[in-house]
């Protein structure tokens, strides 16, 4: 049977498509509702000529704590691709990769030395969601959640039994948002 | 209180008579150590400082590592507190603790080591940088509720490039008269002022004193010896402390050290002996808290 090629665009090419930013609010809301509201997800944003940045920071208000996770960063005015950067990614440039991506990362998105080692590229807000996965359940990322509530708690006097639900690794929505 | 803090660029320490200078430096008092490119394992640094009978000095906790901080446990800091405010695991370009001495007001103090243009960052790049130190620090000021703040670091950048001067990077000007003029300026507002007292520290005059074979204070903290470039300063003033308005009448006292009492850190040219000490020269300054 003839192949029917009158579409040749990618099957995933949806209308309800959301930015960076939106992922990263609605991803900041969730960990406020899981915490309930001891640690809170903060996205601020800033703008160079060439680049829009977003950063993702853990704060835990009682005790005045702030531990950024995460930054992206895209061209002004067009969110997708997005660079992710993020000590628990694992970076194409961090070997002797010459990957495609390895090359863009290289040449477009003027990164630190320090970045470098850590950025990884998402061309779609389902590629965002999955490495937002992957930051969010590292080892890393989830000492420092638990040691930001855990400080909040010995400042309120508030104690909990094992088993909180923060335990639970934080998986994706199940929205495509693509 | 007076409470002498002392900035370095240590070099990883591999300067053969670095260990014994910081003994005679902790031997003089000094209350707050903060050195940019310690060691990942601080033991041997918290050994010297402590290789004195005088004072002892404890290692400051913080997850930064970027600028470490070594306090002394007895004068004026005696029983104060420090709280780490801010990390950045994705960059870590700050140290960011809060110290709250006996009696006195707290203090948000912000050690700093940005990066370096001899990999061929430009100007304007390391001023992108510095634009994004100065709004992790308005962040963390905002957390904390106060602007009691003092930036000391290895920035990298001289008092007049971009990003130290430039309103949306570290908005830092050379008179304690003028942080108070530009914050009448409409077009800088949002952006609070940093006072840059390293201002008066560029170039070998006024010296205190003439130095023998007639040399004068150290023109600067780093000396870069490239004499193919046509633009090259030699003397930079990479390692600077920067004061918010709110702390700058408190500066009783800053310096840039060229030695501890008993050793030279200059060579007999007055540069600094990189492969006896550092690269950098260290930057003494006084607060009265």
């Amino acid at each position: 049977m003839a192949e029917d090629d009158s579409d040749l665009w990618p099957a995933d090419i949806v209308v309800d498509v959301v930015p960076p930013v939106a992922i990263l609010n609605e991803q900041a809301e969730a960990l406020a509702k899981k915490t309930q509201g001891i640690v809170k997800g903060e996205v601020r944003s800033n703008t160079t000529d060439q680049f829009e940045q977003l950063s993702f920071d853990l704060v835990a208000p009682a005790v005045g704590l702030r531990q950024r996770i995460l930054l992206m960063r895209f061209v002004r005015d067009f969110p997708y691709p997005v660079v992710l950067i993020a000590a628990p990614l694992t970076s194409p440039l961090a070997g002797s990769s010459g990957s495609p991506e390895a090359r863009d990362l290289l040449l477009t998105w003027k990164l630190s030395d320090a970045e470098q080692r850590q950025a990884r590229l998402a061309h779609t807000p389902r590629e965002v969601r999955e490495l937002l996965k992957t930051i969010f359940n590292a080892p890393a990322t989830r000492g420092a959640l638990f040691s930001l509530i855990a400080r909040s708690n010995e400042v309120t006097g508030v104690t909990k039994g094992e088993g909180k639900e923060t335990e639970t690794p934080q998986h994706s929505n199940g929205k495509s948002g693509e | 209180m007076r409470v002498k803090f002392l900035f370095w660029n240590i070099r990883q320490a591999r300067g053969s008579r670095l260990a014994a200078c910081l003994t005679r430096l902790a031997g003089l008092d000094t209350d707050v150590f903060l050195f940019a490119e310690c060691p990942t394992d601080p033991a041997p640094i918290l050994a010297a400082l402590n290789g004195q009978a005088v004072n002892s000095y404890a290692a400051v906790v913080s997850q930064s590592s970027r600028v470490r901080f070594f306090a002394r446990q007895t004068g004026p800091l005696a029983g104060a507190t420090w709280h780490d405010r801010f990390f950045d695991e994705v960059s870590d370009r700050i140290t960011a603790l809060e110290l709250q001495p006996r009696g006195a007001l707290s203090v948000l103090v912000f050690g700093a080591h940005l990066d370096s243009p001899y990999p061929g960052l430009s100007a304007d790049g390391r001023a992108e940088w510095a634009r994004d130190v100065a709004r992790d620090v308005r962040t963390v000021e905002g957390d904390v509720g106060h602007t009691r703040t003092l930036l000391v670091g290895d920035l990298n950048m001289n008092p007049f490039d971009g990003g130290l001067v430039q309103m949306t990077a570290l908005h830092a000007v050379m008179t304690r008269h003028l942080t108070g003029v530009v914050v009448r300026h409409e077009a800088r507002d949002g952006f609070p002022v940093f006072y840059n007292p390293m201002w008066s520290c560029l170039g070998d005059r006024p010296a205190p004193r003439i130095q023998p074979h007639g040399r004068r204070r150290p023109p600067g903290t780093y000396y870069f010896d490239n004499t193919n470039d046509r633009a090259n300063a030699f003397w930079q003033m990479f390692d600077q402390v920067l004061l918010r308005p709110q702390l700058m009448e408190q500066l009783t006292h800053l310096e840039i050290l060229e030695g501890d009492g008993t050793e030279e850190l200059v060579t007999a040219e007055g540069k600094p002996r990189a492969n006896l000490m550092s690269d950098h020269l260290p930057i003494l300054f006084e607060l009265n808290l």
